[in-house]
């Protein structure tokens, strides 16, 4: 039996939760018609979204700290897909490989749109910066982490640096992911994560697989 | 494209391209002590260059425009670097791909405060970020051309999908440059040459191509 307390506090975060659905929906629309988040004033977000203005700061400090709260929520779901990568080891085949991109990339997919007004706020806004860059960090030594462990037990090439092979392939997948998959048709997808699956395949554990 | 009605054209363009090495080293000097480019305002740009507002608004639309000038001829050098390692012969081996990279990335680094400023400007400059699209659009389809060619060829490996394959490495480069090449010193520079090489040997050539790969450090 929830308390009148607890359904007020209940109530409110249901509130917050609904407002800040309604208020992503009006900035991916409006994203989707090819407005950049730099230009969309508050005021107008409100405004479409059925919110009053002052009632949009009783819940976020602004625009910013409106993509932030949903950011950590989609954060550790990617990062739950990418675990599945790396936590691939000496068995690992093409398939096998295809297979966890293709769950990092159909995780990702949805929220391609609000993640890339993510990473363009992250160019002026230092806030949203040190979330996006350690979301970078993360991934990096997540992918770092795991191409040394493959070459300690043979089924990664020796001959690369898995410091910095790790930040050029997840640099890669960021940008890609934003400016390739963000746009692509189903079948284009298909293609993308199959080019993606070759790219890794080919750099990391071909050459190790053909014995070399 | 000059009409007749714009004869001044020519004129205005060399007064344009005169304009232009005052105003790149004052926007990097100002960039280089920590001002952004998106801050930064046409007064305190005009200032620096010892130019006057009245005369950079007769030859240029705005600081897009002035970054757009600026860049063109820096993003024209960038893409003949590009097809410079395409273009290599057949039979090329690690060490020449790594040495035309390298002659790339190179090239980027010397320019990071203006190609930082591009990046960033694209944002939320419209022109700016269709020019830029246009310029990794164009570098993909090389490189898309290239792979088809070398699969023809045999010096490219056979099975890869030419169109996705060149996108993804196009921004796995154009990021790579802005976040990593930017930053890097010198010793740190060499190691991300060797990683971008790898990444893109390892997936067109390794095994393909005849000359056999060095050994590396890591």
């Amino acid at each position: 039996m929830p308390s009148v307390t607890r359904k007020r506090q209940g109530s409110r975060a249901e509130r917050r939760d609904e407002m800040r659905g309604r208020l992503l929906a009006v900035v991916e629309r409006l994203l989707g018609e090819g407005e950049s988040f730099t230009e969309i004033s508050v005021e107008r977000l409100v405004s479409e979204a059925g919110i009053s203005r002052s009632t949009f700061y009783v819940y976020f400090e602004d625009k910013g700290d409106l993509l932030s709260a949903w950011f950590g929520d989609i954060t550790s779901e990617i990062a739950a897909a990418a675990a599945g990568w790396w936590q691939l080891g000496p068995d690992v085949t093409r398939d096998a490989v295809h297979e966890a991109l293709d769950r990092v990339v159909r995780t990702y997919r949805p929220h391609t749109t609000l993640m890339a007004a993510m990473y363009d706020t992250a160019s002026y806004d230092a806030g949203v910066r040190d979330l996006t860059d350690a979301m970078m960090t993360s991934n990096v030594a997540g992918l770092r982490k795991h191409i040394r462990t493959g070459q300690q037990q043979g089924f990664i090439t020796e001959r690369l640096n898995a410091e910095e092979t790790a930040a050029w392939l997840t640099w890669m997948a960021e940008r890609g992911f934003h400016r390739l998959v963000r746009a692509a048709s189903d079948e284009d997808v298909d293609r993308l994560i199959d080019a993606y699956t070759d790219i890794v395949w080919f750099t990391l554990y071909a050459p190790a697989a053909s014995g070399a | 494209m000059p009409s007749a009605a714009q004869q001044p054209t020519g004129n205005r363009a060399v007064r344009r391209g005169e304009l232009r090495g005052p105003l790149l080293g004052a926007i990097e000097q100002l960039l280089d002590a920590g001002e952004s480019y998106t801050e930064l305002s046409v007064e305190r740009i005009v200032a620096a260059a010892g130019v006057s507002r009245s005369t950079f608004y007769v030859y240029f639309e705005d600081k897009g425009d002035l970054l757009q000038s600026l860049t063109e001829e820096l993003m024209g050098r960038l893409d003949e670097l590009a097809h410079a390692i395409w273009d290599l012969a057949e039979d090329a081996g690690y060490a020449d791909v790594r040495e035309r990279m390298a002659a790339l990335v190179a090239t980027y680094r010397e320019h990071r405060i203006l190609m930082g400023a591009v990046v960033d400007s694209a944002v939320y400059d419209g022109r700016v970020g269709a020019a830029f699209g246009g310029v990794l659009e164009q570098a993909a389809g090389a490189l898309a051309q290239h792979i088809r060619d070398g699969q023809a060829g045999g010096y490219v490996r056979s099975g890869l999908d030419p169109e996705p394959i060149s996108a993804w490495l196009v921004w796995m480069t154009e990021r790579g440059m802005y976040s990593l090449v930017r930053e890097a010193d010198d010793a740190s520079l060499e190691r991300h040459v060797d990683a971008l090489t790898t990444v893109v040997w390892n997936t067109l050539y390794e095994g393909v191509r005849p000359a056999p790969r060095p050994e590396q450090e890591h």
